[in-house]
């Protein structure tokens, strides 16, 4: 593969959804690329006859399950407290279509 | 004070011996005194904790009953939820984030009368192994100031050592608790998973997260197990048992016990750390064990395995930080998508945005067969060669880190520090239970012992570390912080 370039970054960015400067991507290139060569170490053990394994939690002996029964933890106001902008119970955020909002 | 372990602290406030309140105070100061040094702690409760040591005592002067942890001071790792109070998890995104609600663990403790005197800092979402990655400050090894206490429960490692409190919570994902706990010469426990409610843990990697706790007396770990390894049913991966009694297994010896040693694996160890783990396995030897060879030289491959599926789940764990309903949002961002992009870019520090990057990549289309699938491959053979050891022996023994603390600034080879997690990841992988004892010193830093056993055996590792700190005989306690805080 499993080359890593300056366009998986680019495109890294865009699915992370985080911007990075062109400091950054100096940066994030050459130690991703190291880690990625690391971690291509597994490329040495054969796997083709293992199955795939069952869910983990079953591997882990935690199949059971509770009723799902709603209620109330968390308040909005209480939720509410933390976001970063809102009018009234609604969280605000910037125009999505563009031209549809004069503010 | 300091010295007292947090069971005979208790016994001394029941008796009316000390109160509550002097206990808290006593702790406050020591935190006062010596935390500009180590900055261990994000947080600081002063005048709650002082409140609520007033409530326990006015409770006792009254006879009425109060909890198993009545009046022990505790400190908790900054990615637990405290409500009301700020969790930063040390990253900028979350440095005004106030918590909504109580985590299990904090509440299991508040009931039985523990009094929080703080919050510990970590590396940011708690990704590294030296502390490093905090966002705000590094935190200082109480052995060595110009040494990392290791990470990424660096916080409350150092604060347990330098005694300035008895007992404090991290949380393990690859080595986050026991990690620490050996550089900083102190006991730290990763349960098997699923024992400690997860439920207001900010999540890491799910399938690995475990909280567990930091102290200096195996007793007091096997007391707050009793009080917080219980059943939640707001975490619907904790384990549905009751909370078991680790003090009476705090008795067993090691005769009849069988352990096993992965030699093959050790092969490569530096010289003073495979010493150390030598004199180590001499000791259980003395101590009536049967000491036999195993082989589980796959766990070289959990590096790698951890690397692809825990920052495959880091990835999608946060991206719930997104800057629209809680956290940071970008004053620079005019666009929705803008509001993603730059409150990520300008709330994330290197380390988080490698993970999720690297966790992004491995999930991608192209590459999730040949890396994350193949990951989960492996993960089910390194589970099946654990069972396979058990089968021969009932615990293994292990170092707990590949060096001793470490200076500041000195790793800044992204894989050389993740190398730091060699020994302890595949506790995680496995969801074992697995503990890190000190078991001596290399140039006057300390060292760690890792027991890993058998999934729900905890109350047995706890028991058999008890027989194994008795016979090494020890005094675990960084000389700069011995003295007693003034009153």
């Amino acid at each position: 593969m499993k080359n890593f370039n300056p366009n998986t970054l680019k495109e890294l960015e865009k699915l992370c959804r985080i911007e990075c400067s062109e400091e950054e991507e100096k940066e994030f290139l050459d130690k991703l690329a190291q880690i990625v060569h690391f971690i291509e170490m597994l490329d040495e053990i054969d796997t083709t006859n293992v199955q795939n394994p069952p869910h983990l939690l079953a591997e882990f002996q935690q199949t059971k399950y509770r009723k799902d029964i709603p209620n109330a933890n968390l308040p909005t106001e209480k939720f509410l407290q933390n976001a970063p902008d809102k009018i009234g119970d609604m969280i605000k955020i910037p125009p999505v279509i563009q031209g549809s909002e004069d503010a | 004070m300091h010295n007292l372990s947090a069971l005979s602290l208790r016994k001394k406030i029941l008796s009316k011996e000390i109160t509550a309140l002097e206990v808290t105070d006593y702790f406050l100061k020591r935190i006062e005194k010596y935390d500009p040094k180590i900055k261990a702690f994000l947080t600081v409760f002063k005048d709650k904790a002082r409140v609520k040591a007033q409530e326990i005592d006015d409770k006792i002067s009254q006879n009425l009953p109060v909890g198993k942890l009545a009046g022990i001071p505790i400190a908790i790792k900054d990615n637990m939820h405290i409500e009301g109070e700020i969790t930063t998890c040390a990253s900028k995104f979350l440095e005004n984030y106030t918590a909504p609600f109580d985590s299990t663990l904090v509440r299991y403790l508040e009931e039985e009368g523990a009094i929080i005197l703080g919050k510990t800092n970590l590396d940011e979402f708690a990704m590294g192994s030296s502390n490093e990655k905090s966002a705000f400050f590094p935190t200082r090894n109480p052995w060595d100031l110009n040494c990392t206490p290791g990470g990424s429960s660096g916080g409350s490692a150092a604060a347990v050592a330098a005694r300035l409190v008895p007992i404090a919570f991290g949380s393990d994902t690859g080595g986050s608790i026991r990690q620490p706990a050996a550089l900083c010469g102190t006991i730290g426990f990763k349960p098997s998973y699923g024992r400690i409610s997860r439920y207001g843990l900010v999540a890491f990697g799910s399938s690995f997260d475990q909280i567990g706790p930091l102290a200096n007396y195996i007793e007091d770990v096997a007391l707050i197990m009793e009080v917080v390894g219980k059943n939640c049913n707001y975490d619907s991966t904790c384990l549905s048992l009751p909370a078991e009694g680790y003090l009476e297994h705090l008795k067993q010896d090691l005769k009849d016990l069988t352990i096993g040693v992965p030699w093959n694996f050790l092969e490569g160890v530096s010289e003073p750390i495979l010493k150390n783990f030598k004199e180590s396995v001499e000791t259980a030897k003395k101590l009536g064990a049967t000491i036999v060879d195993i082989d589980l030289n796959i766990l070289k491959y959990s590096l790698p395995v951890y690397y692809i599926l825990a920052t495959a789940e880091a990835s999608t764990n946060l991206a719930r930080f997104d800057g629209i309903r809680y956290g940071k949002r970008s004053q620079n961002a005019k666009t929705l998508n803008e509001v993603f992009d730059k409150s990520r870019k300008e709330g994330f520090g290197d380390e988080v945005k490698k993970r999720i990057m690297l966790g992004t990549y491995v999930l991608s289309a192209g590459y999730e067969k040949a890396l994350y699938q193949k990951a989960q491959k492996v993960r089910h053979l390194i589970i099946s060669h654990y069972q396979k050891a058990f089968e021969k022996c009932d615990i293994v023994l292990l170092p707990t880190s590949p060096t001793p603390a470490f200076p500041l600034g000195s790793i800044q080879d992204p894989v050389e520090m993740y190398k730091q997690d060699l020994f302890t990841i595949s506790a995680n992988i496995a969801g074992l239970p697995a503990i890190s004892i000190p078991s001596g010193f290399s140039e006057e830093k300390p060292l760690g012992l890792q027991l890993i056993g058998p999934q729900l055996h905890d109350t047995f590792i706890i028991g058999y570390s008890n027989a194994i700190i008795n016979a090494f005989n020890q005094k675990f306690m960084p000389t700069e912080f011995e003295k007693e805080s003034s009153k």
